[in-house]
């Protein structure tokens, strides 16, 4: 077939001079830059691009832009990805493309047998069948049945995705006629404008119709005004870049699919506004009569499209059908492109609105089309008069339809604004705005061009709050005939196994489908989209849902706004993930903290991994003939036996001063802070109003109404924030000044029996003697060659000096402490064995023992519950808890008699070990370096009146027993520690 | 690289947290060359020494280059502040960035979510912000921005931004 019957000789945005070799179905085609995938093929005569989803039926191109719901295809190569519209994909050299739904090719389908069972696969059929034995058994053939291309496995493309951040004082989707108008008005008042359209360029469906602004080609203005626009410093024009999602206080988001950044292969913006145009312009309808999907039905307002922009020419006899005057445009152009137009199908009976220089055309008024025949391409359709029945068969190989216009709501919507229905329009508009944002132009309803330009000038002055004396002069524009429609919601239904009338194109959903529904009660319009998939998919309903919802409307016997919408959803058009995700992907997935010494831990060895509030900590030093067991006891026994070294510096830190610091540490914690002496510590527990353990941690008191708090890794900041929250909603009138000191502080805690030997190795001016320096105490002075503050505080409960240093100091003190504890055969030990320790001691953890519903009755810390004060946070919720006297889980030690196999954390306690409600659970589970067995914590119902008791924790295939114990296995009047 | 910019980590700074009654930490750092205090909030003052960033209620950063400490902390004298202010020394706490060049701009949209347009963030701007999903100080300076995190997230800061201009 010789391409030029399919190509007008000259016209178009088409570069002639610039020829694009491109591949689609493993054939080699050539277009000319500035084609999509789409004309460049129709001009080529390829007519048959895709097959339909469920019926597999011959497709064509249906649309022009993001509303195609028929072509998808598949991207392979560099930009390989799946599931595009044909029409938005732009060649270019090395373009590789294929057709989805469809093996081996579109002409030759082995799943076209689809068609000849449709009866048994009716709508909602895979809910009623395939129940037994489970429809996970069915899923994966249907699924792949289904044949829409699969994600790709992996990135092929050079180059990242982007997110970033904007703001403006006025966003304006879409840069048609309207978009451009009020982007040159908004720019020229100072406004700060971001104007963004889906387009490869602005323009619109200026782009796709001859029109004369300023008596020159509407062209000429889109490059003039475009031009002004790019040369002010308050513009960002973005295209190919497509307005997806509108949120909350005037927040959106923008998907640019080829930004001129080198290096970034996608970029997503999220713009705050302070006020939004929507001029996305408006959706064609698609018409719905027998064989609608044949290829060669095309969207009138596309054959505009490709005749105008394109120069393409989709066939060589054309039949127009329509209930509307849009159509009369589109026959011009066609003519105009050297087209045979063989006749105009009008539906409307009470309209005359021929265009004088159209009078020669052949208009069937008051007809309709019945039915398309052809299989692989239209050969003739057939059309009835609407009031005798009269039927007529037309020979053509091309037939526009145009069911009317939809404003393009979705972003209105989005943003939380209403639609209405308008009965003269016969489609739903934009009602009243939620958010600061206006639709403009066809967007709001408005389909002349001089209306258009009227409307978004007004609606700039009003949106930046300018006067009417700052309107810019409009172009002068020809004189334009008024839109007119009459509804024609569906044909006569005349449906038989080959002839479907297909209400929603992507989907293969029948006017039958809809009437199915209904009959089996799923009347409503959201009941009937998810009884039929109607309105779902990529293409969201664009050219289909109104179809739907005046379906249902006549099937009701009313009015569509009776029937209501379906909900606009984002995104607008498909989103590759990487958009959304932009940067953050690889080894920033996640955020992740470092202390000074990550580094020196990770060349030794160290197994590092997330230890709460993002920061990644040692969890042991394995050696190369170790496991993980024998490491963690390795390490265990160190600080049992002799001394180690770990990393403390993740412990949150804060320094609290003002008058009042004393009565927030009292506030706080649940035990008394106002004898505490200068220079020593206390431990506390935080509770939250609820009575319930929060966060615990020593305070040491450098002044009066001066302290050093430190508090648990991974709640630092919740501990902060929960501070601050205090003092500004509940005592604003206290004055307290806290300052986060996480990071300034480093520290390195030695401990073991042989801690205080070290100490004095390093060389230190503090008194270490216990008298001196006793425990919970805090010195400063000098350990080696660093100022310190030096605590003593233990988590493991042996002797331990915790040292703080600046951070700068942190990595020469740990160097200086390995090379000197070399004789004490010091190692660093990680989180492991520290879990190890303090199970062996029985201190609670958070997240473990402290799980969020524990309170210190419960673990036994009843001794830290100050009596005497008439307040702190939790009083109350514990007073009223211990007065109902409620059957609590309580914390307990657990021997397993099991000696020799650990027990997963959270394993459930039950009766008996039978499969009944639990009465607790274990919370930590070690192999004990003293004891040398599994020893457990656990959280059992009444546990504290339950010592020696045996009780039965379930595993998957057994049960465990265990004697219930006091939680504390080692050192219980901790001796040691104080030593 | 994506972008015209140069982006690196700097030197340690001196910092010392002054929270307080601006009149009472004037009254206590009885020093000329302790700057003058912002009259925005979310703005700095400087001078050839020390700037002061004002960020919050109450609440300032004092700055200077690493080998002014100890003459910072001469001046500001924080262990015997009185009572109703505190002088935290932080120089430790923070690690900043420099994103220099024309096209910083574009990277700082790409951090942070702040509207940093002159006519917003001027040209003594100063603002704790959202800095690739972490709280982190976005100052203006000639050419650029710096930025400055809490020094344990300087790694993943420094992955960032190679990352936003790859």
């Amino acid at each position: 077939m010789s391409k030029d019957l399919f190509r007008q000789t000259k016209g178009g945005l088409i570069d002639r001079s610039q020829t694009i070799s491109f591949q689609f179905n493993g054939t080699t085609y050539q277009g000319y830059s500035g084609d999509s995938l789409a004309s460049a093929l129709m001009a080529n005569g390829v007519y048959l691009t895709a097959r339909s989803f469920k019926y597999h039926r011959p497709r064509g191109i249906v649309g022009s832009g993001y509303e195609e719901p028929s072509s998808l295809v598949e991207l392979i190569g560099d930009e390989e990805s799946g599931n595009q519209p044909i029409t938005r994909v732009q060649i270019r050299p090395g373009l590789s493309a294929r057709s989805v739904n469809c093996w081996p090719s579109p002409n030759f389908d082995l799943m076209a047998m689809n068609q000849y069972i449709s009866k048994l696969i009716p709508a909602a059929f895979y809910y009623k069948t395939f129940k037994w034995p489970n429809w996970h058994f069915f899923e994966p053939s249907i699924r792949r049945a289904a044949g829409l291309a699969s994600a790709p496995n992996k990135i092929h493309h050079q180059g990242h995705y982007e997110t970033r951040n904007a703001h403006c004082d006025l966003l304006i989707v879409g840069a048609g006629p309207a978009g451009l108008i009020a982007a040159l008005q908004a720019a020229r008042s100072g406004a700060r404008v971001i104007l963004a359209d889906d387009g490869l360029e602005s323009g619109g469906s200026l782009l796709s119709q001859h029109l004369k602004i300023d008596g020159k080609e509407a062209i000429e203005w889109v490059r003039e005004t475009t031009a002004s626009l790019d040369a002010m410093d308050n513009v960002t024009r973005l295209t190919e870049a497509t307005v997806w999602a509108y949120r909350e206080h005037n927040l959106l988001v923008i998907t640019e699919r080829s930004p001129a950044t080198p290096n970034v292969f996608q970029r997503s913006w999220r713009v705050r506004a302070k006020h939004v145009l929507i001029a996305t312009g408006a959706i064609e309808r698609n018409l719905v009569f027998a064989n609608n999907d044949r290829p060669g039905v095309m969207m009138a307002s596309a054959i505009q499209s490709y005749v105008n922009r394109y120069a393409a020419k989709p066939g060589k006899r054309a039949v127009l059908f329509a209930n509307n005057s849009s159509i009369y445009a589109v026959a011009r152009d066609l003519r105009a492109a050297g087209v045979e137009l063989v006749a105009v199908i009008d539906s409307r009976n009470s309209v005359n609105d021929l265009p004088e220089d159209l009078q020669d055309i052949q208009v069937f008024r008051n007809f309709v089309v019945e039915q398309c025949h052809g299989t692989k391409r239209l050969r003739a359709i057939t059309i009835k008069n609407a009031a005798t029945g009269e039927t007529t068969k037309i020979v053509c190989d091309l037939l526009g339809v145009s069911g009317g216009w939809n404003p393009t709501v979705h972003l209105f919507s989005q943003s939380r604004g209403k639609v209405k229905y308008d009965a003269n329009l016969a489609t739903f508009i934009p009602g009243e705005a939620v958010q600061a944002c206006q639709c403009i132009g066809s967007a709001s309803a408005i389909f002349t061009l001089q209306k258009v330009m009227q409307d978004a000038v007004q609606k700039t002055l009003e949106a930046l709050n300018l006067d009417q004396g700052d309107a810019i002069l409009l172009p002068q524009l020809e004189p334009e005939a008024e839109y007119s429609i009459e509804a024609l919601w569906h044909v006569d239904l005349n449906e038989s196994l080959c002839s479907k009338s297909f209400i929603d194109i992507q989907n293969d959903v029948t006017l039958s489908d809809v009437h199915l529904a209904m009959r089996e009660g799923f009347d409503a319009v959201e009941h009937v989209k998810r009884y039929t998939t109607a309105g779902m998919g990529i293409d969201q309903g664009k050219t289909g849902n109104l179809n739907v919802i005046g379906a249902i409307a006549l099937k009701n016997g009313c009015e569509p706004d009776e029937v209501g919408t379906t909900t606009f959803r984002s995104p607008f058009v498909p989103i590759e993930f990487g958009a959304l995700t932009g940067i953050r992907e690889g080894s920033v997935y996640l955020p992740y903290r470092h202390t000074s010494i990550t580094q020196w831990n990770k060349d030794h060895g160290a197994k590092m991994y997330e230890s709460g509030a993002r920061w990644r900590r040692p969890g042991y030093y394995q050696r190369s003939d170790e496991s993980f067991q024998t490491t963690v006891n390795r390490e265990s026994r160190l600080v049992r036996e002799g001394l180690a070294v770990y990393d403390g510096a993740p412990l949150g830190k804060f320094e609290i001063k003002g008058p009042d610091a004393l009565k927030l540490i009292d506030m706080l914690y649940t035990n008394n802070f106002d004898n505490l002496k200068v220079g020593m510590g206390r431990y506390g527990l935080m509770l939250n109003e609820d009575g319930i353990i929060f966060d615990d941690g020593v305070t040491f008191k450098l002044a009066d109404n001066h302290y050093f708090m430190s508090t648990s890794t991974g709640n630092a900041d919740a501990v902060n924030q929960h501070m601050e929250f205090f003092l500004q909603t509940h005592r604003p009138d206290w004055q307290v000044k806290i300052t986060t000191i996480t990071t300034q502080w480093a520290n390195a805690t030695l401990c073991g029996p042989k801690a205080r030997e070290m100490m004095h190795a390093l060389g230190t001016d503090i008194d270490l003697s216990n008298e001196a320096f006793p425990f919970m105490a805090m010195r400063e002075g000098k350990v080696g060659d660093f100022q310190a503050r030096v605590c003593r505080v233990s988590f493991t409960g042996e002797l331990s000096f915790e040292i703080n240093v600046r951070s700068r100091d942190s990595l020469a003190l740990w160097e200086t402490i390995m090379k000197v504890g070399k004789p004490f055969n010091i190692s660093p030990v990680g989180s492991e064995s520290n879990h190890v320790l303090r199970v062996e001691k029985g201190f609670l953890s958070l997240g473990h023992e402290a799980d969020g519903t524990t309170t210190p009755f419960d673990l036994g810390l009843n001794w830290i519950m100050s009596k005497t004060k008439t307040d702190y946070i939790g009083k109350k919720a514990n007073e009223i808890r211990l007065a109902e006297n409620p059957s609590r889980w309580q914390l307990v030690g657990l021997l397993p008699d099991d000696r020799e196999h650990l027990i997963d954390e959270s394993a459930p306690i039950t009766p008996g070990g039978r499969r009944e409600s639990s009465e607790g659970f274990v919370t930590a589970c070690v192999w004990s370096v003293v004891h040398n067995r599994v020893i457990a914590l656990a959280l059992l119902e009444n546990g504290q009146s339950r010592m020696d008791e045996t009780i039965y924790i379930r595993r998957k295939d057994h049960v465990v027993t265990a004697k219930v114990t006091a939680p504390c296995f080692y050192d219980a009047k901790g001796q040691l520690l104080r030593s | 690289m994506g972008y015209n910019v140069k982006i690196q980590r700097l030197e340690l700074n001196a910092m010392i947290d002054l929270q307080g009654d601006a009149e009472a930490i004037r009254n206590w750092v009885k020093d000329d060359d302790l700057p003058d205090f912002p009259d925005k909030p979310n703005t700095s003052s400087a001078n050839q020494k020390f700037k002061l960033y004002w960020i919050g209620i109450e609440h300032w950063l004092l700055r200077s280059e690493i080998g002014l400490e100890d003459r910072l902390l001469e001046m500001t004298n924080p262990s015997t502040a009185p009572i109703e202010i505190s002088l935290v020394q932080v120089s430790d706490a923070f690690k900043f960035f420099e994103v220099i060049g024309p096209d910083a701009p574009e990277i700082i949209s790409i951090a942070s979510p702040i509207d940093h347009h002159l006519s917003v963030f001027p040209e003594n701007g100063v603002s704790y912000t959202n800095i690739f999903g972490i709280k982190g100080l976005l100052i203006r300076v000639s050419n650029g921005f710096e930025i400055a995190v809490e020094s344990s997230y300087a790694d993943l800061m420094s992955d960032f931004l190679q990352r936003a201009n790859a």
